[in-house]
Protein backbone atom coordinates (compact mmCIF):
# COMPACT_ATOMS: atom_id res chain seq x y z
CA UNK A 1 0.00 0.00 0.00
CA UNK A 2 1.39 3.42 -0.93
CA UNK A 3 2.38 5.68 1.95
CA UNK A 4 -0.01 8.49 1.09
CA UNK A 5 -2.90 5.99 1.13
CA UNK A 6 -2.71 5.53 4.89
CA UNK A 7 -3.13 9.22 5.63
CA UNK A 8 -6.17 10.20 7.63
CA UNK A 9 -9.02 11.53 5.51
CA UNK A 10 -9.90 15.22 5.35
CA UNK A 11 -12.27 16.33 8.14
CA UNK A 12 -15.04 17.09 5.65
CA UNK A 13 -14.93 13.51 4.47
CA UNK A 14 -17.36 11.47 6.63
CA UNK A 15 -17.07 8.17 4.79
CA UNK A 16 -13.81 7.22 3.09
CA UNK A 17 -13.52 3.76 1.57
CA UNK A 18 -10.12 2.82 0.15
CA UNK A 19 -9.28 -0.14 -2.07
CA UNK A 20 -11.80 -2.51 -0.48
CA UNK A 21 -11.37 -6.12 -1.56
CA UNK A 22 -13.42 -9.08 -0.41
CA UNK A 23 -13.65 -12.70 -1.50
CA UNK A 24 -16.08 -15.37 -0.31
CA UNK A 25 -14.43 -18.70 -1.03
CA UNK A 26 -13.04 -18.28 -4.53
CA UNK A 27 -15.70 -15.77 -5.58
CA UNK A 28 -14.52 -12.16 -5.67
CA UNK A 29 -17.34 -9.99 -4.36
CA UNK A 30 -15.55 -6.64 -4.12
CA UNK A 31 -12.61 -5.67 -6.29
CA UNK A 32 -10.78 -2.45 -5.37
CA UNK A 33 -13.77 -0.33 -4.33
CA UNK A 34 -12.85 3.24 -3.31
CA UNK A 35 -15.10 6.25 -2.77
CA UNK A 36 -15.72 9.13 -0.37
CA UNK A 37 -18.83 10.83 0.97
CA UNK A 38 -18.71 14.45 2.15
CA UNK A 39 -20.35 15.66 5.35
CA UNK A 40 -24.03 16.49 5.01
CA UNK A 41 -24.56 14.87 1.62
CA UNK A 42 -26.50 11.86 0.38
CA UNK A 43 -24.58 9.24 -1.57
CA UNK A 44 -26.53 6.56 -3.40
CA UNK A 45 -24.89 3.22 -4.11
CA UNK A 46 -26.77 1.39 -6.83
CA UNK A 47 -26.34 -1.80 -8.72
CA UNK A 48 -28.19 -4.96 -9.57
CA UNK A 49 -28.59 -8.01 -7.37
CA UNK A 50 -25.23 -9.56 -6.68
CA UNK A 51 -23.32 -6.42 -7.68
CA UNK A 52 -21.76 -6.20 -4.21
CA UNK A 53 -23.65 -3.14 -2.97
CA UNK A 54 -24.96 -4.87 0.15
CA UNK A 55 -21.47 -6.22 0.81
CA UNK A 56 -20.09 -2.67 0.73
CA UNK A 57 -22.73 -1.65 3.28
CA UNK A 58 -21.87 -4.56 5.57
CA UNK A 59 -18.24 -3.47 5.52
CA UNK A 60 -19.21 0.07 6.43
CA UNK A 61 -21.12 -1.04 9.54
CA UNK A 62 -18.32 -3.38 10.61
CA UNK A 63 -20.28 -6.59 10.06
CA UNK A 64 -17.71 -7.87 7.55
CA UNK A 65 -13.94 -7.54 7.65
CA UNK A 66 -12.35 -6.87 4.25
CA UNK A 67 -9.52 -8.99 2.86
CA UNK A 68 -7.69 -5.73 2.25
CA UNK A 69 -8.49 -2.05 2.17
CA UNK A 70 -9.61 0.55 4.69
CA UNK A 71 -12.87 2.11 5.80
CA UNK A 72 -12.82 5.48 7.59
CA UNK A 73 -15.98 6.72 9.29
CA UNK A 74 -15.70 10.26 10.63
CA UNK A 75 -11.91 9.85 10.71
CA UNK A 76 -11.84 6.45 12.49
CA UNK A 77 -10.47 3.45 10.64
CA UNK A 78 -12.91 0.65 11.54
CA UNK A 79 -11.65 -2.50 9.80
CA UNK A 80 -8.94 -3.16 12.39
CA UNK A 81 -10.96 -2.32 15.49
CA UNK A 82 -11.77 -4.87 18.17
CA UNK A 83 -15.36 -5.34 19.29
CA UNK A 84 -15.26 -2.80 22.11
CA UNK A 85 -13.73 -0.05 19.99
CA UNK A 86 -16.16 -0.80 17.17
CA UNK A 87 -19.05 -0.35 19.62
CA UNK A 88 -17.79 3.17 20.34
CA UNK A 89 -17.73 4.03 16.64
CA UNK A 90 -21.16 2.47 16.09
CA UNK A 91 -22.75 5.00 18.44
CA UNK A 92 -21.94 7.62 15.80
CA UNK A 93 -24.08 6.04 13.12
CA UNK A 94 -27.56 4.64 12.67
CA UNK A 95 -28.98 2.27 10.12
CA UNK A 96 -32.32 1.68 8.47
CA UNK A 97 -32.60 -1.99 7.62
CA UNK A 98 -34.39 -3.34 4.59
CA UNK A 99 -37.04 -5.11 6.64
CA UNK A 100 -37.05 -2.55 9.43
CA UNK A 101 -35.47 -5.04 11.86
CA UNK A 102 -37.50 -3.76 14.80
CA UNK A 103 -37.46 -5.99 17.87
CA UNK A 104 -40.84 -7.69 17.81
CA UNK A 105 -40.93 -8.35 21.54
CA UNK A 106 -40.81 -4.62 22.32
CA UNK A 107 -43.32 -1.86 21.61
CA UNK A 108 -42.57 0.80 19.02
CA UNK A 109 -41.69 3.26 21.79
CA UNK A 110 -39.38 0.79 23.55
CA UNK A 111 -37.64 0.04 20.25
CA UNK A 112 -36.72 3.70 19.87
CA UNK A 113 -35.88 4.03 23.56
CA UNK A 114 -33.53 1.04 23.42
CA UNK A 115 -30.40 2.86 22.17
CA UNK A 116 -31.21 5.80 24.46
CA UNK A 117 -31.54 3.58 27.54
CA UNK A 118 -28.42 1.69 26.57
CA UNK A 119 -26.06 4.52 25.81
CA UNK A 120 -27.21 7.50 27.82
CA UNK A 121 -27.80 8.26 31.50
CA UNK A 122 -30.96 10.20 30.72
CA UNK A 123 -33.83 9.88 33.19
CA UNK A 124 -36.83 7.90 32.01
CA UNK A 125 -39.02 11.01 31.64
CA UNK A 126 -36.52 12.61 29.25
CA UNK A 127 -36.28 9.40 27.23
CA UNK A 128 -40.07 9.32 26.91
CA UNK A 129 -40.05 12.86 25.55
CA UNK A 130 -37.25 12.06 23.10
CA UNK A 131 -39.11 8.99 21.87
CA UNK A 132 -42.18 11.15 21.22
CA UNK A 133 -40.04 13.72 19.37
CA UNK A 134 -38.47 11.11 17.12
CA UNK A 135 -41.84 9.51 16.43
CA UNK A 136 -43.34 12.90 15.59
CA UNK A 137 -40.50 13.42 13.12
CA UNK A 138 -41.66 10.36 11.16
CA UNK A 139 -45.33 11.15 11.78
CA UNK A 140 -46.14 8.18 14.01
CA UNK A 141 -46.63 9.55 17.51
CA UNK A 142 -49.83 7.54 17.91
CA UNK A 143 -48.08 4.22 17.32
CA UNK A 144 -45.90 4.45 20.43
CA UNK A 145 -47.62 1.71 22.40
CA UNK A 146 -48.22 -0.70 19.51
CA UNK A 147 -46.11 -3.75 18.75
CA UNK A 148 -44.22 -3.77 15.41
CA UNK A 149 -46.44 -6.64 14.22
CA UNK A 150 -49.50 -4.42 14.64
CA UNK A 151 -48.38 -1.74 12.18
CA UNK A 152 -47.85 -1.85 8.41
CA UNK A 153 -44.52 -2.45 6.68
CA UNK A 154 -44.20 1.19 5.68
CA UNK A 155 -44.85 2.31 9.25
CA UNK A 156 -42.30 -0.21 10.52
CA UNK A 157 -39.72 1.35 8.24
CA UNK A 158 -40.51 4.83 9.48
CA UNK A 159 -40.22 3.61 13.09
CA UNK A 160 -36.93 1.99 12.16
CA UNK A 161 -35.76 5.33 10.79
CA UNK A 162 -36.80 7.01 14.04
CA UNK A 163 -34.76 4.42 15.93
CA UNK A 164 -31.77 4.91 13.61
CA UNK A 165 -31.67 8.62 14.45
CA UNK A 166 -32.49 8.22 18.17
CA UNK A 167 -28.93 9.03 19.25
CA UNK A 168 -28.59 11.90 16.75
CA UNK A 169 -26.01 10.08 14.64
CA UNK A 170 -23.57 11.75 12.28
CA UNK A 171 -24.07 9.10 9.60
CA UNK A 172 -27.17 7.10 8.64
CA UNK A 173 -27.00 4.05 6.41
CA UNK A 174 -30.07 2.99 4.44
CA UNK A 175 -30.45 -0.52 3.05
CA UNK A 176 -33.06 -0.51 0.24
CA UNK A 177 -35.23 2.12 1.95
CA UNK A 178 -38.00 1.91 -0.64
CA UNK A 179 -38.09 -1.87 -1.06
CA UNK A 180 -41.58 -3.26 -0.52
CA UNK A 181 -43.19 0.17 -0.08
CA UNK A 182 -45.88 1.80 -2.18
CA UNK A 183 -44.72 4.89 -4.15
CA UNK A 184 -46.29 7.35 -1.71
CA UNK A 185 -44.67 5.86 1.40
CA UNK A 186 -41.40 5.57 -0.54
CA UNK A 187 -41.74 9.28 -1.32
CA UNK A 188 -42.32 10.02 2.36
CA UNK A 189 -39.13 8.13 3.28
CA UNK A 190 -37.21 10.04 0.57
CA UNK A 191 -38.46 13.34 1.96
CA UNK A 192 -37.46 12.32 5.49
CA UNK A 193 -33.97 11.49 4.25
CA UNK A 194 -33.59 14.87 2.57
CA UNK A 195 -34.97 16.67 5.66
CA UNK A 196 -32.56 14.88 7.97
CA UNK A 197 -29.65 15.77 5.73
CA UNK A 198 -30.65 19.42 5.43
CA UNK A 199 -31.82 20.11 8.98
CA UNK A 200 -29.56 17.92 11.05
CA UNK A 201 -26.59 17.84 8.69
CA UNK A 202 -26.55 14.06 8.71
CA UNK A 203 -24.42 12.25 6.15
CA UNK A 204 -26.33 9.49 4.39
CA UNK A 205 -25.34 6.47 2.39
CA UNK A 206 -28.22 4.80 0.59
CA UNK A 207 -28.06 1.39 -1.05
CA UNK A 208 -30.90 1.01 -3.53
CA UNK A 209 -31.93 -0.14 -6.95
CA UNK A 210 -34.97 2.17 -7.07
CA UNK A 211 -33.83 4.63 -9.75
CA UNK A 212 -36.69 7.10 -9.29
CA UNK A 213 -35.89 7.52 -5.61
CA UNK A 214 -32.14 7.54 -6.29
CA UNK A 215 -32.32 10.52 -8.65
CA UNK A 216 -34.66 12.31 -6.24
CA UNK A 217 -32.34 12.20 -3.24
CA UNK A 218 -28.76 11.78 -4.44
CA UNK A 219 -25.98 14.37 -4.26
CA UNK A 220 -23.63 11.74 -5.57
CA UNK A 221 -24.18 8.35 -7.18
CA UNK A 222 -22.01 5.29 -7.42
CA UNK A 223 -22.82 2.33 -9.60
CA UNK A 224 -21.42 -1.09 -8.82
CA UNK A 225 -21.27 -4.00 -11.19
CA UNK A 226 -19.68 -7.34 -10.33
CA UNK A 227 -17.84 -5.87 -7.37
CA UNK A 228 -16.34 -2.90 -9.21
CA UNK A 229 -17.34 0.74 -9.40
CA UNK A 230 -18.30 1.30 -13.03
CA UNK A 231 -19.62 4.85 -12.69
CA UNK A 232 -19.57 7.65 -10.12
CA UNK A 233 -20.73 11.25 -10.21
CA UNK A 234 -23.62 13.63 -9.68
CA UNK A 235 -27.11 12.52 -10.74
CA UNK A 236 -26.80 14.65 -13.89
CA UNK A 237 -23.46 13.11 -14.82
CA UNK A 238 -24.89 9.64 -14.31
CA UNK A 239 -28.00 10.45 -16.35
CA UNK A 240 -25.80 11.73 -19.20
CA UNK A 241 -23.33 8.87 -18.94
CA UNK A 242 -22.52 7.30 -22.30
CA UNK A 243 -21.71 3.98 -20.62
CA UNK A 244 -24.24 1.41 -21.95
CA UNK A 245 -24.05 -0.44 -18.63
CA UNK A 246 -25.24 2.65 -16.76
CA UNK A 247 -27.89 3.47 -19.36
CA UNK A 248 -29.26 -0.06 -19.23
CA UNK A 249 -29.52 0.12 -15.46
CA UNK A 250 -31.22 3.54 -15.45
CA UNK A 251 -33.75 2.65 -18.11
CA UNK A 252 -34.22 -0.93 -16.93
CA UNK A 253 -33.81 -2.33 -20.44
CA UNK A 254 -33.85 -6.15 -20.42
CA UNK A 255 -31.24 -6.33 -23.16
CA UNK A 256 -27.81 -4.82 -22.84
CA UNK A 257 -24.36 -5.41 -21.44
CA UNK A 258 -25.80 -6.76 -18.18
CA UNK A 259 -26.94 -10.28 -18.98
CA UNK A 260 -30.33 -11.41 -17.74
CA UNK A 261 -29.31 -15.03 -17.74
CA UNK A 262 -27.11 -16.62 -15.17
CA UNK A 263 -25.87 -19.38 -17.43
CA UNK A 264 -23.03 -18.69 -19.81
CA UNK A 265 -23.57 -21.96 -21.68
CA UNK A 266 -25.16 -22.09 -25.11
CA UNK A 267 -28.92 -22.63 -24.87
CA UNK A 268 -29.07 -25.30 -27.55
CA UNK A 269 -26.18 -27.18 -25.99
CA UNK A 270 -27.89 -27.22 -22.60
CA UNK A 271 -31.31 -28.22 -23.90
CA UNK A 272 -30.49 -30.60 -26.69
CA UNK A 273 -27.15 -31.86 -25.45
CA UNK A 274 -25.62 -31.08 -28.84
CA UNK B 1 -11.46 -40.94 5.91
CA UNK B 2 -11.03 -37.35 4.85
CA UNK B 3 -14.75 -36.72 5.21
CA UNK B 4 -14.69 -38.15 8.74
CA UNK B 5 -11.73 -35.96 9.64
CA UNK B 6 -13.36 -32.81 8.33
CA UNK B 7 -16.58 -33.70 10.19
CA UNK B 8 -14.59 -34.18 13.38
CA UNK B 9 -12.86 -30.86 12.74
CA UNK B 10 -16.22 -29.18 12.28
CA UNK B 11 -17.49 -30.73 15.51
CA UNK B 12 -14.55 -29.38 17.48
CA UNK B 13 -14.79 -25.95 15.88
CA UNK B 14 -18.48 -25.82 16.90
CA UNK B 15 -17.53 -26.97 20.38
CA UNK B 16 -14.91 -24.23 20.56
CA UNK B 17 -17.43 -21.62 19.37
CA UNK B 18 -20.02 -22.76 21.93
CA UNK B 19 -17.41 -22.57 24.68
CA UNK B 20 -16.52 -19.06 23.55
CA UNK B 21 -20.20 -18.11 23.59
CA UNK B 22 -20.42 -19.58 27.10
CA UNK B 23 -17.51 -17.41 28.21
CA UNK B 24 -19.06 -14.27 26.76
CA UNK B 25 -22.43 -15.18 28.30
CA UNK B 26 -20.87 -15.69 31.72
CA UNK B 27 -19.27 -12.25 31.44
CA UNK B 28 -22.54 -10.54 30.49
CA UNK B 29 -24.61 -12.51 33.00
CA UNK B 30 -22.36 -12.36 36.05
CA UNK B 31 -19.62 -9.73 35.62
CA UNK B 32 -21.07 -7.01 33.40
CA UNK B 33 -24.03 -6.11 35.68
CA UNK B 34 -21.50 -5.00 38.33
CA UNK B 35 -18.74 -3.70 36.09
CA UNK B 36 -20.34 -2.05 33.09
CA UNK B 37 -21.99 1.32 33.44
CA UNK B 38 -25.21 -0.34 32.41
CA UNK B 39 -26.16 -4.03 32.42
CA UNK B 40 -26.41 -5.49 28.94
CA UNK B 41 -29.99 -6.49 29.61
CA UNK B 42 -33.12 -5.32 31.32
CA UNK B 43 -33.35 -6.94 34.77
CA UNK B 44 -37.11 -7.32 34.39
CA UNK B 45 -36.55 -9.52 31.35
CA UNK B 46 -34.87 -12.11 33.60
CA UNK B 47 -38.05 -12.29 35.67
CA UNK B 48 -40.14 -12.60 32.52
CA UNK B 49 -38.00 -15.49 31.24
CA UNK B 50 -38.07 -17.12 34.69
CA UNK B 51 -41.85 -17.07 34.45
CA UNK B 52 -41.91 -18.33 30.85
CA UNK B 53 -39.28 -21.05 31.24
CA UNK B 54 -39.87 -22.01 34.86
CA UNK B 55 -43.28 -21.24 36.30
CA UNK B 56 -45.16 -22.06 33.12
CA UNK B 57 -43.33 -25.39 32.81
CA UNK B 58 -44.49 -26.59 36.24
CA UNK B 59 -47.73 -28.34 35.12
CA UNK B 60 -46.08 -30.43 32.41
CA UNK B 61 -43.12 -31.28 34.65
CA UNK B 62 -45.44 -32.35 37.48
CA UNK B 63 -47.58 -34.45 35.15
CA UNK B 64 -44.61 -36.29 33.67
CA UNK B 65 -42.84 -36.74 37.01
CA UNK B 66 -45.94 -38.16 38.75
CA UNK B 67 -46.44 -40.65 35.93
CA UNK B 68 -42.77 -41.65 35.84
CA UNK B 69 -42.74 -42.08 39.63
CA UNK B 70 -45.80 -44.34 39.37
CA UNK B 71 -44.40 -46.35 36.47
CA UNK B 72 -41.08 -46.75 38.23
CA UNK B 73 -42.83 -48.19 41.31
CA UNK B 74 -44.75 -50.65 39.14
CA UNK B 75 -41.60 -51.79 37.30
CA UNK B 76 -39.39 -51.97 40.39
CA UNK B 77 -42.01 -53.72 42.50
CA UNK B 78 -42.49 -56.29 39.76
CA UNK B 79 -38.84 -57.28 40.11
CA UNK B 80 -38.67 -57.01 43.88
CA UNK B 81 -41.72 -59.26 44.29
CA UNK B 82 -39.63 -62.24 43.25
CA UNK B 83 -37.45 -61.67 46.28
CA UNK B 84 -40.35 -60.78 48.55
CA UNK B 85 -38.90 -57.31 49.13
CA UNK B 86 -41.66 -55.07 47.74
CA UNK B 87 -41.24 -52.90 50.85
CA UNK B 88 -37.89 -51.64 49.50
CA UNK B 89 -39.54 -50.14 46.42
CA UNK B 90 -39.94 -46.79 48.18
CA UNK B 91 -36.23 -46.35 48.73
CA UNK B 92 -35.16 -47.51 45.29
CA UNK B 93 -37.61 -45.27 43.53
CA UNK B 94 -36.78 -42.26 45.70
CA UNK B 95 -33.09 -42.58 44.93
CA UNK B 96 -33.53 -43.17 41.19
CA UNK B 97 -35.90 -40.25 40.85
CA UNK B 98 -33.83 -37.73 42.74
CA UNK B 99 -30.43 -38.83 41.42
CA UNK B 100 -31.35 -39.55 37.84
CA UNK B 101 -34.83 -39.39 36.43
CA UNK B 102 -35.96 -36.14 37.99
CA UNK B 103 -33.07 -34.04 36.62
CA UNK B 104 -32.81 -35.90 33.31
CA UNK B 105 -36.49 -35.92 32.38
CA UNK B 106 -36.94 -32.31 33.42
CA UNK B 107 -33.96 -31.30 31.30
CA UNK B 108 -35.25 -33.21 28.26
CA UNK B 109 -38.74 -31.70 28.68
CA UNK B 110 -37.29 -28.22 28.98
CA UNK B 111 -35.08 -28.78 25.94
CA UNK B 112 -38.21 -29.38 23.92
CA UNK B 113 -40.24 -26.64 25.54
CA UNK B 114 -37.67 -23.90 26.14
CA UNK B 115 -34.51 -24.74 24.19
CA UNK B 116 -36.50 -25.06 20.97
CA UNK B 117 -38.25 -21.77 21.68
CA UNK B 118 -34.91 -20.02 22.27
CA UNK B 119 -33.56 -21.23 18.92
CA UNK B 120 -36.73 -20.44 17.01
CA UNK B 121 -37.11 -16.97 18.53
CA UNK B 122 -33.48 -15.85 18.30
CA UNK B 123 -33.05 -17.59 14.94
CA UNK B 124 -35.98 -15.65 13.51
CA UNK B 125 -34.41 -12.48 14.87
CA UNK B 126 -31.14 -13.38 13.17
CA UNK B 127 -32.89 -13.96 9.85
CA UNK B 128 -34.84 -10.68 10.14
CA UNK B 129 -31.55 -8.80 10.73
CA UNK B 130 -32.74 -7.85 14.22
CA UNK B 131 -29.51 -9.20 15.73
CA UNK B 132 -27.44 -7.19 13.26
CA UNK B 133 -29.58 -4.17 14.13
CA UNK B 134 -28.69 -4.64 17.80
CA UNK B 135 -25.00 -4.81 16.92
CA UNK B 136 -25.25 -1.66 14.83
CA UNK B 137 -26.95 0.08 17.78
CA UNK B 138 -23.91 -1.04 19.81
CA UNK B 139 -26.12 -3.24 21.98
CA UNK B 140 -24.31 -6.52 22.58
CA UNK B 141 -26.64 -9.31 21.37
CA UNK B 142 -25.24 -11.82 23.86
CA UNK B 143 -25.68 -9.40 26.72
CA UNK B 144 -29.12 -8.32 25.61
CA UNK B 145 -30.60 -11.62 24.45
CA UNK B 146 -28.59 -14.58 25.72
CA UNK B 147 -27.56 -13.49 29.22
CA UNK B 148 -31.10 -13.00 30.62
CA UNK B 149 -32.25 -16.34 29.16
CA UNK B 150 -29.18 -18.01 30.62
CA UNK B 151 -29.70 -16.56 34.09
CA UNK B 152 -33.39 -17.44 34.05
CA UNK B 153 -32.89 -21.07 33.07
CA UNK B 154 -29.89 -21.68 35.34
CA UNK B 155 -32.04 -20.46 38.24
CA UNK B 156 -35.24 -22.20 37.19
CA UNK B 157 -34.10 -25.66 36.06
CA UNK B 158 -32.91 -26.70 39.56
CA UNK B 159 -36.23 -25.43 40.94
CA UNK B 160 -38.13 -27.44 38.36
CA UNK B 161 -35.98 -30.43 39.23
CA UNK B 162 -36.97 -30.15 42.89
CA UNK B 163 -40.60 -29.98 41.78
CA UNK B 164 -40.08 -33.05 39.59
CA UNK B 165 -38.39 -34.94 42.45
CA UNK B 166 -41.29 -34.18 44.77
CA UNK B 167 -43.90 -35.05 42.16
CA UNK B 168 -42.08 -38.28 41.31
CA UNK B 169 -41.97 -39.31 44.96
CA UNK B 170 -45.65 -38.48 45.25
CA UNK B 171 -46.53 -40.58 42.20
CA UNK B 172 -44.51 -43.43 43.61
CA UNK B 173 -46.10 -43.06 47.02
CA UNK B 174 -49.61 -43.17 45.58
CA UNK B 175 -48.88 -46.26 43.48
CA UNK B 176 -46.95 -48.06 46.23
CA UNK B 177 -49.60 -47.53 48.87
CA UNK B 178 -52.60 -48.14 46.61
CA UNK B 179 -51.39 -50.94 44.29
CA UNK B 180 -49.05 -52.82 46.62
CA UNK B 181 -50.74 -52.20 49.96
CA UNK B 182 -47.57 -50.80 51.53
CA UNK B 183 -48.69 -48.75 54.53
CA UNK B 184 -48.15 -45.02 54.19
CA UNK B 185 -46.04 -44.89 57.32
CA UNK B 186 -43.80 -47.69 56.12
CA UNK B 187 -43.42 -46.15 52.66
CA UNK B 188 -42.43 -42.76 54.07
CA UNK B 189 -40.13 -44.39 56.60
CA UNK B 190 -38.28 -46.39 53.92
CA UNK B 191 -38.01 -43.33 51.69
CA UNK B 192 -36.51 -41.21 54.44
CA UNK B 193 -34.18 -44.00 55.44
CA UNK B 194 -32.81 -44.53 51.91
CA UNK B 195 -32.86 -41.07 50.49
CA UNK B 196 -29.80 -38.97 51.36
CA UNK B 197 -29.46 -35.22 50.92
CA UNK B 198 -26.45 -36.11 48.76
CA UNK B 199 -28.75 -37.79 46.23
CA UNK B 200 -30.91 -34.72 45.82
CA UNK B 201 -27.86 -32.46 45.68
CA UNK B 202 -26.16 -34.48 42.92
CA UNK B 203 -29.37 -34.21 40.88
CA UNK B 204 -29.42 -30.44 41.39
CA UNK B 205 -25.78 -30.04 40.38
CA UNK B 206 -26.54 -31.96 37.20
CA UNK B 207 -29.57 -29.80 36.50
CA UNK B 208 -27.39 -26.66 36.54
CA UNK B 209 -25.09 -28.26 33.97
CA UNK B 210 -28.13 -29.24 31.86
CA UNK B 211 -29.43 -25.66 31.99
CA UNK B 212 -26.09 -24.41 30.67
CA UNK B 213 -26.23 -26.96 27.83
CA UNK B 214 -29.83 -26.11 26.87
CA UNK B 215 -29.25 -22.35 26.75
CA UNK B 216 -25.86 -22.49 25.08
CA UNK B 217 -26.83 -24.99 22.39
CA UNK B 218 -30.17 -23.26 21.80
CA UNK B 219 -28.69 -19.78 21.48
CA UNK B 220 -25.61 -20.88 19.54
CA UNK B 221 -27.73 -22.61 16.91
CA UNK B 222 -29.89 -19.49 16.68
CA UNK B 223 -27.00 -17.05 16.33
CA UNK B 224 -25.49 -19.13 13.53
CA UNK B 225 -28.71 -19.56 11.52
CA UNK B 226 -28.28 -19.12 7.77
CA UNK B 227 -30.87 -19.05 5.04
CA UNK B 228 -34.33 -17.87 6.01
CA UNK B 229 -37.25 -19.74 7.59
CA UNK B 230 -35.94 -23.10 6.42
CA UNK B 231 -32.70 -22.39 8.23
CA UNK B 232 -34.60 -21.55 11.42
CA UNK B 233 -36.52 -24.83 11.25
CA UNK B 234 -33.36 -26.79 10.64
CA UNK B 235 -31.53 -25.03 13.48
CA UNK B 236 -34.41 -25.64 15.90
CA UNK B 237 -34.43 -29.34 15.14
CA UNK B 238 -30.65 -29.47 15.40
CA UNK B 239 -30.67 -27.59 18.67
CA UNK B 240 -33.10 -30.04 20.32
CA UNK B 241 -31.23 -33.12 19.10
CA UNK B 242 -27.79 -31.74 19.98
CA UNK B 243 -28.91 -30.57 23.41
CA UNK B 244 -30.48 -33.93 24.30
CA UNK B 245 -27.38 -35.84 23.19
CA UNK B 246 -25.07 -33.50 25.12
CA UNK B 247 -27.34 -33.71 28.18
CA UNK B 248 -27.13 -37.49 28.24
CA UNK B 249 -23.35 -37.44 27.68
CA UNK B 250 -22.95 -34.89 30.48
CA UNK B 251 -25.27 -36.99 32.64
CA UNK B 252 -22.96 -39.96 32.18
CA UNK B 253 -19.87 -37.95 33.06
CA UNK B 254 -21.38 -36.25 36.10
CA UNK B 255 -22.97 -39.46 37.38
CA UNK B 256 -19.54 -41.10 37.30
CA UNK B 257 -18.02 -38.09 39.05
CA UNK B 258 -20.73 -37.62 41.68
CA UNK B 259 -21.49 -41.21 42.61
Amino acid sequence: MAANDSQAPAPECMIDVRHLRKRFGNKTVLEDVSFTVERGTICVVMGGSGSGKSTVLRHLIGAYKPDSGEVYLDGDEITQLDERALQQVRRKFGMLFQGGALLNSLTVGDNIALPLRHHTELPEETIEIMVKLKLELVGLRDAEHLKPSEISGGMQKRVSLARAIALDPKIVFYDEPSAGLDPIVAGVIDKLMIDLTDKMHITSLVVTHDMQSAFRIADKMIMLHRGRIVAAGTPDEIRESPDPLVQQFITGAPDGPIPLRMSQKEYQVDILGL
Amino acid sequence: MEATLSKAGLFFSHLASISRLFGVTLYWALVAPWRERRAGFDRRSVLRFMDETGVQSVPIVVLIAVLVGAILVLQTAYQLQRYGQVRLVAGLVAVSVSRELGPLLTAILITGRVGAAFTAELGTMKVAEEILALEVMAVHPVGFLVAPRFLALVLMLPCLTIVADAAGLLGGFATGTLAYQISAASYIDTTLHWLMFRDVLSGLIKSVVFAVIITMVGCYRALTVEGGPEGVGHATMGSVVTAIVLIIVADGIFTALLI
